[in-house]
């Protein structure tokens, strides 16, 4: 009699604890959706919501990806070619183009097609992207440059697997397609305009040419052109970078206060 | 018997040479961008550095193989080569992704495996492959070549890193700390490299 009641409870218990699961699953499905359209009307309003407030200074800051958080001077990525390649503004013309080339493509496309992507594998997702988009780009190199993309040396085909290239796959959160856009292009334009500089200056001091002609008469500091000179010149150009973006926080900061 | 001395003494060298004077950070400035992110922690370092020497010995061999059957008869293989390296890289990844799960003590197997997708797909190992392929090494100087490119660079961010604990006790102006000032700390090993070697690399 006793395990006939038992069963019965046993049986009417069940559907309960399922039901309740049930309801459980819909009210977190319920609460993520919420959340994500809180993100995307955040979005669309221009504002960012997070703590409730709208876009902070710093977090302005972060997103300059072109001067304040430049990719290469701030961040530190792609100081492989800044630091050897860019010797001369030939060089540094080449790598630029190809970076225009490499990372916004790779960005929007990694943002679409590593969606699915377990986290540990993002990273593999998006070198196949880079390696597959690096053939039409050294294409165009080739045709805008001819010979003189060789100057770069190894220095072209390891931007397909460099920090500025493959760092989006280290963060798992999606940008969507318009911001990777953007902030790709961001990225590129911070890149060349790092690349270009140094590439002038150290073509200047380390040969005293500029694109092949002659404009001082003798190289006033040929280390320029090694790799020491390299990552000298690249300290002092961070450095320069974080003195001025510090003086321009602090400044803004200063007028934003009542 | 000296056929076979001269061999190895010239196998030695040229793995030593790959470690010291052609070193990948200092003389070619190879994936400083991630040594910058490595210096603040030893045991990662060790890490990262195991799995980046055995992720470059196996694309360099699986390259090797790619290169002398395919790559080479083909017209444009400089074109599909970075493609075919990531290949040789992923095929790598896999194999050593298995081995670091199967063999890792249990504390350490999720630093070991959250290492693992930057130290397979890394600027060092990939730059590594470039050098032996257009240099034209064989397959055992290409694998001695990546040993000792990959031990070098694991020797310069056990550098930087201690570098790096010496100038947190020093006082550096404001506009210097962080990444300037590891670049100059750089820029000084490179000089060292380069006054040692005496001559420039051809890239």
């Amino acid at each position: 009699m006793d395990d006939r009641r038992k069963k019965k409870k046993r049986q009417s218990a069940e559907p309960r604890k399922k039901d309740a699961k049930l309801l459980k699953r819909a009210a977190k499905r319920e609460e993520r959706a919420e959340k994500l359209k809180n993100i995307k009307d955040a979005r669309k309003s221009g504002r960012f919501e997070r703590r409730g407030l709208s876009l902070s200074l710093e977090e302005a800051a972060r997103r300059d990806l072109i001067f304040l958080n430049n990719p290469v001077l701030v961040q530190g990525l792609a100081l492989t070619p800044l630091v050897v390649a860019a010797s001369t503004l030939r060089n540094a013309l080449v790598l630029a183009l190809m970076g225009f080339l490499l990372i916004t493509p790779v960005r929007l496309l990694g943002d679409i097609l590593a969606r699915r992507a377990p986290g540990r594998m993002r990273a593999l997702v998006y070198a196949l992207i880079s390696g597959a988009v690096y053939i039409p780009a050294l294409f165009v190199v080739n045709l805008v440059f001819g010979a003189g993309a060789v100057g770069a040396g190894i220095y072209l085909p390891v931007l397909a697997v460099d920090g500025i290239v493959l760092s989006r796959a280290e963060i798992p959160l999606r940008e969507g397609p318009l911001r990777a856009l953007e902030n790709g292009l961001k990225t590129s334009l911070g890149y060349a305009l790092a690349l270009l500089f140094t590439g002038a200056l150290r073509g200047l001091l380390g040969e005293g040419r500029l694109l092949g002609s002659g404009v001082l008469a003798a190289a006033p500091l040929p280390i320029s052109s090694t790799v020491a000179g390299g990552f000298i010149f690249a300290a002092l150009l961070a450095a320069a970078v974080q003195l001025a973006a510090a003086a321009y926080l602090k400044e803004r900061k200063g007028g934003e206060e009542p | 018997m000296s056929a076979s001395l001269n061999g190895f003494v010239s196998m030695l060298a040229l793995g030593l040479a790959a470690c010291t004077l052609q070193n990948a950070v200092a003389a070619r400035a190879l994936g400083v961008s991630r040594l910058l992110s490595l210096v603040d922690d030893s045991t990662s370092t060790f890490i990262f550095g195991l799995e980046l020497c055995s992720v470059t010995l196996l694309s360099t061999a699986a390259h090797y193989f790619l290169n002398y059957y395919l790559l080479s008869r083909l017209p444009f293989a400089d074109y599909i080569r970075p493609l075919a390296i990531v290949l040789c890289m992923a095929v790598s990844f896999f194999i050593v992704f298995f081995f670091v799960i199967k063999l890792t003590p249990i504390k350490k197997v999720d630093m070991a495996v959250n290492l693992m997708p930057p130290a397979a797909f890394s600027v060092p190992s990939f730059a590594t492959i470039l050098l032996t392929s257009s240099n034209r090494y064989g397959l055992i100087s290409s694998l001695v070549y990546a040993l000792g490119s990959s031990i070098g660079y694991v020797i310069a961010v056990a550098l930087v890193t201690e570098g790096q604990r010496k100038l947190k006790n020093s006082a550096i102006p404001l506009s210097f700390k962080g990444l300037p000032v590891t670049l100059l700390y750089l820029a000084g090993l490179a000089l060292g490299i380069y006054g040692l070697s005496g001559y420039t690399f051809v890239f």
